[in-house]
């Protein structure tokens, strides 16, 4: 009775023992270690699949004037009828081969692939950033060029 | 004065890496890993603030 007229009068506290893993885990399973979100590893995966898709440029090849098809290690596709293949140089540096005919490509990645380079130089330093947890503020000028400006504890 | 780094990248790809609130070696070494990450090769124009630790040195020197 004393316990009862505790419980109804005085407030109740419950103690939930917490178990340091989901109770389906064997005891010495390890825990993963999430040190990227989800989310931000898809949005880096779907960038690198996006620009550099090594499956298709093997199975479909490279789309190149009158169907040739040109040789590539990678495939970047863009609307319109022709490819770009990237291809690995000697010095480890990636090449850009395409068919620029009638000026489809360059309609899509700009003259001399400046779009592209443009594109790829914004994601591929703010990826760097990010790596070494810095903000990225991102601005376009009036030149359409592209100011990043990187602050944090561990510039 | 907070230390940033203020990247330019042009229509054509070009990439410009200006280190604002270094002194000395510190600006050289704070953007190496976007040179490194960005493979760029190209000319390196070094700002006044660049010599102005080295200038410090020399003084003391004179003055010790």
């Amino acid at each position: 009775l004393n316990k009862i007229s505790r419980l109804l009068l005085g407030p109740v506290q419950i103690t939930v023992r917490r178990l340091p893993s989901p109770p389906h885990w064997k005891s010495n399973q390890p825990s993963p270690l999430l040190r990227e979100s989800s989310g931000k590893q898809i949005q880096k995966r779907r960038f690198e699949l996006h620009w550099l898709q090594e499956d298709v440029a093997r199975n479909l090849g490279v789309r190149g004037y009158c169907e040739n098809k040109i040789k590539g290690d990678f495939v970047i596709k863009p609307d319109g009828p022709y490819d770009l293949a990237v291809n690995q140089q000697p010095d480890g540096t990636f090449g850009l081969t395409a068919d620029l005919w009638q000026g489809h490509v360059a309609k899509e990645v700009g003259k001399d692939y400046g779009k592209l380079l443009q594109f790829y130089g914004v994601h591929q330093a703010t990826m760097e950033a990010r790596k070494r947890n810095l903000s990225v503020f991102r601005r376009q000028k009036q030149d359409r060029s592209i100011k990043l400006i990187l602050m944090g504890a561990s510039i | 004065m907070n230390r940033t780094i203020e990247i330019i990248i042009g229509t054509s790809g070009e990439i410009q890496i200006d280190a604002i609130g270094f002194k000395g070696p510190d600006c050289e070494k704070a953007t190496k890993f976007l040179e490194e990450a960005l493979r760029l090769v190209g000319q390196k124009r070094k700002k006044p603030e660049h010599h102005e630790q080295a200038k410090k040195t020399h003084q003391q020197r004179l003055g010790g």
